[in-house]
């Protein structure tokens, strides 16, 4: 009994979204990314002209079918949430099928992307800013791999779980865990993509 | 100002409003520098959204709400103060 009073003592709050640990975790990965784009623009600074005639290297319109991707995967993952929370199965599937389907979309594209940079002989160690490139969009196609591995898993659960709070609170980990990746993207198309290119 | 509940998906047609904006804007602008300006700002704009209304950060602990902000605002001015510079 004691134990049950703890435990309600230190759980959630009903009312917010997620739990702490997704809200403090995603913050961390947040600082993560800051420190890199920081380091980034340090060495633009360092080699302007490297950096703008590379990036011209990069085609802006795969860029923005991965944000419209991303965006639009993103909006399917908040309807998602929506329907966990009234208990509707179906569009809960439909929306976790849309966003998985997105997802896989923009790693499609990306892949594409680095195998046509690879054919061009373009590698990590071309130069300071291909190395940037292949590190920042590397490590956040990591992060979308690992979104959508955990969108499959509340998929698989979905019709076993709908109804449990713990399965609500896992939707909205999984929901705010993508929408960050999503907020990511944001900053790192225009950084590599449009910024600065000549 | 966009109320607290405004849906989803005017949401998502906004943000794809500006990103479609932005990119054409920067691919098309004559002036380097204000194009800087304009997609990084916009960048920050569109994180605000989507944080505050698809992670429902307005229900979040207050100080959730403020760190997700600054980390905001700190990328900007990182962004738009190293492309200038430079």
């Amino acid at each position: 009994m004691q134990s049950n009073e703890f435990r309600s003592d230190i759980s959630d709050h009903e009312d917010h979204p997620g739990t702490s640990g997704i809200w403090t975790f995603v913050f961390i990965d947040m600082v993560v990314f800051f420190l890199f784009f920081l380091v980034y623009i340090s060495e633009r600074l360092r080699l302007p002209d490297i950096f703008s005639v590379s990036q011209r290297q990069l085609d802006p319109l795969t860029g923005l079918a991965s944000a419209l991707f991303l965006l639009t995967s993103s909006w399917c993952m908040v309807e998602a949430v929506h329907a966990t929370r009234r208990n509707a199965e179906r569009a809960v599937a439909l929306y976790l099928n849309l966003a998985l389907l997105l997802g896989a979309l923009f790693a499609g594209n990306k892949l594409i992307e680095y195998s046509d940079k690879i054919a061009l002989g373009l590698s990590p160690v071309s130069n300071g800013f291909f190395t940037f490139y292949f590190l920042i969009t590397g490590l956040h196609f990591i992060h979308v791999i690992g979104g959508m591995v955990f969108m499959g898993h509340c998929r698989m659960r979905l019709s076993t779980e709908l109804g449990s709070k713990n399965f609500r609170k896992k939707m909205e980990n999984v929901g705010l865990f993508w929408h960050f990746v999503d907020v990511l993207w944001l900053f790192i198309f225009p950084m590599l993509y449009l910024a600065g290119a000549k | 100002m966009l109320k607290c509940q405004t849906k989803p998906s005017t949401i998502w047609l906004i943000l794809m409003a500006l990103s479609l904006f932005s990119t054409f804007f920067a691919e098309g602008s004559k002036h380097a520098l204000y194009a800087i300006g304009a997609v990084f700002i916009i960048a920050a704009v569109k994180g605000d959204l989507v944080i505050i209304h698809y992670m429902e950060a307005r229900h979040a602990a207050p100080h959730w709400r403020f760190m997700y902000r600054s980390w905001l605002v700190a990328m900007g001015v990182l962004l738009i103060a190293g492309h200038v510079i430079g």
